[in-house]
């Protein structure tokens, strides 16, 4: 079994754009930093720009009034020295920290000839040495162009320039002009709001991005959790949906699988044996798929199993192979050894249907049709029934049956076992469809039965059953109900309007209630029977042995009959076990003074021995088969 | 050697973070080089924050008795014991003393090295020709 946790699209949308807006977010974030960087180099290429324009002038100023002696003029007369000075200050603005003017002497040591620094630690001296940092001064000396320098070793100064006073073709002398930080700090302040909200939404995306990722592992993790069923460790029915929502039915045969007579292990062995027995066939069953298959506990003992179509057998080769998997596996639990067996219905086509629910409901009605047929079987849903076996096909199918009358009787006789004479009749429901083929009520009743419909086919075959009643005298009729029918109120309501003040009509007709699910109700049981016997009806309990009814309840419920269950009485003659279970249900019947009746009787060789063992009553093909016609 | 100063800014195996690290780093230098010694015994008068907090391979001294060369941060009330030791400036100002061989200090954002010849000549100090471009004649 595969681990189906696949991809939703709320993670898609967090996986791709959560780090889609991080990412953008970064991106924005870098190039905003690209762009105040290209803002300090237009700022900064401005603003020596600037100063470049005023020392061309400056030396066009000094040049003029110096010529080449400049140099000689400072050193000698500390006048010109403190004018040119003063006029070099004027130039200083508040960007410039340090604005002085060098020379470089015979030994190519650079000195002070002006200083326009007031700071008097900072000041230099007239023909102060000057340590040159870099190697700009001497290329201005060479180049006779200006040079700048960004002045990354030193702390305080962020650009330098260093101008050369070029007189007849010779530098002279080079002015220096340090800026400091300040612009840059100002440029960097105005800045520093706008990138910290790029650096906070970039930082929070990212966490957001962490958290976001974290709450989805969290979220996949304990989601995995909800969707495993505790006991059995396969998906439950809550991953159903959310399976479908990612992926096709398309691809899959939809199986429907359940334990035949799990409720008598519970009762008999208890619980934890019941829950062993249950793993124990889970994990046979897992034995016996794929990876890719997927494995569901839909409900106490009943599973789906949606088998991945591409590379797979049929379904029922699948089917048939679970099946014998676990009638051949013996299970041992608590010092007990046991086999269970499983009646399994196939939905070959589920993306047929309309939605998942009809789908199963498919598979639930090939599974019906297998119990009912004795259990331990597989039932195929047949792609040329398929027409019938769409539930809203349906529907129509019955209610044009209803309006043409298509909704037929048919009547099999039920002998007494010591006159042998026909002491009623059993009513079973057929349905004739458009090309008049005979539709048996499992093939359509089952997905109707919350319906509107089938209260209308109930009345339908409670009017038939006056009819007939009314029309020979001397007859006695058995009508099938479901256990949930006697839960149903509309039901309840339909036979007291149409019995009401007919009980000679309701003497002579016998209810057999059929329960197809475990029943814990008991008391809601017994108070139906009590309103259907106020009404006159006999009450049987069908098909008695397959399982669900125990004689607990039974013996606190007013039943004047027991039907035994026919694949009791099959092969009774050979069976011993069978022989046995018919005797203690007989003797049982006695000592609650119920009358006991033997179904699906075949061979005359079973009707003897039924016969033999003091059933009262006989019914079965071999005695009669249901005809429309009495 | 006009690098040199480049070159401090390498000393040791990695660039300086900042200027007082930078600047205890060519004390370093500058002081080794006087006293031709590997690890010179260092009296500091009154004060330098960048030798006390990265004082490197120099022995920072209590006594000025026991020192090889003195780092002055004033002339003021020089002790008398300090008085015929290496005397080393870290103010141009400090040059105007002739007992003072040199002096290592920042103008204008950039550390500057000064040493005169006599005044070396005179304590007999033999500096590397790396140094030349800082000495004055």
């Amino acid at each position: 079994m595969r681990d189906n946790m696949k991809i939703s699209k709320s993670f898609i949308i967090l996986a791709i754009i959560l780090p889609l807006v991080t990412f953008a977010s970064f991106f924005i974030y870098f190039e905003f930093m690209q762009a105040k960087e290209s803002v300090f180099r237009v700022i900064k290429a401005h603003l020596i720009q600037q100063k470049i324009d005023m020392f061309e002038k400056y030396t066009y100023f000094i040049r003029e009034k110096y010529g080449d002696k400049l140099c000689q003029s400072i050193l000698k007369n500390p006048d010109i020295a403190m004018e040119l000075e003063n006029d070099l200050a004027l130039l200083q603005e508040q960007d410039v920290k340090y604005l002085y003017m060098l020379y470089r002497d015979k030994d190519e040591k650079y000195r002070y000839l002006l200083d326009t620094t007031q700071d008097l630690d900072e000041k230099a001296f007239l023909n102060q040495k000057f340590d040159t940092e870099s190697d700009i001064w001497q290329k201005a000396y060479q180049t006779k162009r200006y040079q700048i320098i960004q002045q990354n070793s030193l702390e305080t100064l962020w650009v330098t320039i260093a101008y050369p006073v070029v007189i007849k073709e010779k530098v002279v002398a080079v002015i220096g002009a340090d800026f400091t930080y300040d612009v840059y700090s100002r440029i960097v302040q105005i800045l520093n709001p706008i990138e910290k909200i790029f650096i906070y939404i970039s930082m929070f995306m990212l966490i957001m991005l962490f958290l976001a990722y974290i709450l989805v592992y969290l979220y996949y993790k304990t989601r995995k959790k909800a969707f495993i069923d505790p006991l059995t460790k396969i998906y439950n029915r809550q991953y159903l949906s959310e399976f479908l929502e990612t992926t096709s039915l398309q691809d899959y045969y939809l199986i429907m699988i359940d334990l035949d007579n799990f409720k008598l292990i519970n009762d008999n062995f208890g619980h934890d044996v019941g829950d062993d027995v249950l793993v124990a066939v889970v994990n046979e069953i897992k034995r016996n798929i794929r990876h890719e298959d997927i494995f569901i506990r839909f409900g106490g003992e009943e599973f789906i199993l949606l088998i991945y179509k591409k590379e797979s057998k049929g379904p029922m080769t699948i089917a048939q192979r679970i099946r014998k998997a676990v009638m051949n596996y013996e299970i041992y639990t608590h010092n007990n050894k046991i086999r269970m067996t499983l009646s399994i219905g196939v939905n070959p086509f589920p993306y047929s249907a309309k939605n998942i629910e009809e789908a199963i409901k498919i598979a639930d009605e090939q599974l019906y049709i297998a119990k009912s047929a004795g259990r331990n079987r597989v039932e195929i849903f047949d792609e040329s029934n398929k027409y019938e076996s769409e539930t809203s096909n349906r529907i129509s199918d019955i209610r044009l049956a209803i309006d043409r009358d298509g909704i037929k009787c048919a009547f099999q006789p039920i002998y007494d076992a010591q006159s042998r004479q026909i002491v009623k009749y059993e009513m079973l429901l057929r349905m004739m469809n458009l090309d008049g083929r005979v539709i048996p009520p499992n093939n359509f009743l089952p997905s109707i039965r919350h319906t509107q419909v089938y209260i209308s086919l109930t009345a339908i075959v409670l009017q038939k059953a006056i009819e007939t009643l009314q029309s020979k005298k001397n007859i006695h009729l058995s009508l099938n109900l479901d256990i949930q029918d006697i839960f149903n109120e509309d039901i309840m309501k339909l036979l007291y309007m149409t019995f009401k003040g007919k009980k000679t009509l309701a003497n002579r007709i016998t209810i057999e209630i059929l329960e197809h699910e475990e029943i814990t109700d008991f008391e809601r049981i017994a108070q139906s029977i009590f309103k259907l016997k106020k009404l006159g009806f006999y009450i049987a309990l069908d098909d008695f042995g397959s399982g669900y009814a125990n004689f607990r309840y039974i013996i606190n419920l007013d039943l004047d009959i027991l039907k035994i269950d026919g694949s009791i009485v099959r092969n009774v003659d050979k069976d011993r076990a069978a022989y046995n279970i018919i005797k203690a249900i007989v003797e049982f019947g006695r000592s609650m003074n119920m009358k006991i009746v033997a179904e699906q009787i075949e061979t005359k060789e079973e009707c003897d021995t039924i016969i033999e063992l003091g059933v009262d009553y006989l019914q079965g093909y071999y005695l009669g088969r249901p005809e429309f016609e009495m | 050697m006009r690098y040199l100063l480049v070159l401090f800014l390498l000393i040791g195996t990695g660039i300086y973070a900042n200027d007082m690290q930078l600047e205890a780093a060519i004390f370093n230098k500058v002081i080794m080089a006087i006293t031709q010694k590997q690890s010179p015994k260092v009296y500091i008068y009154r004060s330098n924050e960048a030798l006390q907090s990265y004082p490197g391979k120099l022995e920072i001294v209590a006594r000025c008795k026991d020192a090889d060369i003195v780092i002055l941060s004033t002339l003021k009330a020089l002790p008398e014991a300090c008085k015929n030791k290496i005397l080393f400036g870290t103010r141009y100002q400090h040059l105007y003393e002739n007992r003072v061989i040199g002096a290592f200090f920042w103008q204008k954002g950039r550390p500057n090295i000064l040493f005169y010849e006599q005044r070396l000549d005179f304590n007999h100090i033999k500096l590397d020709v790396s140094f030349n471009k800082y000495i004055e004649k």
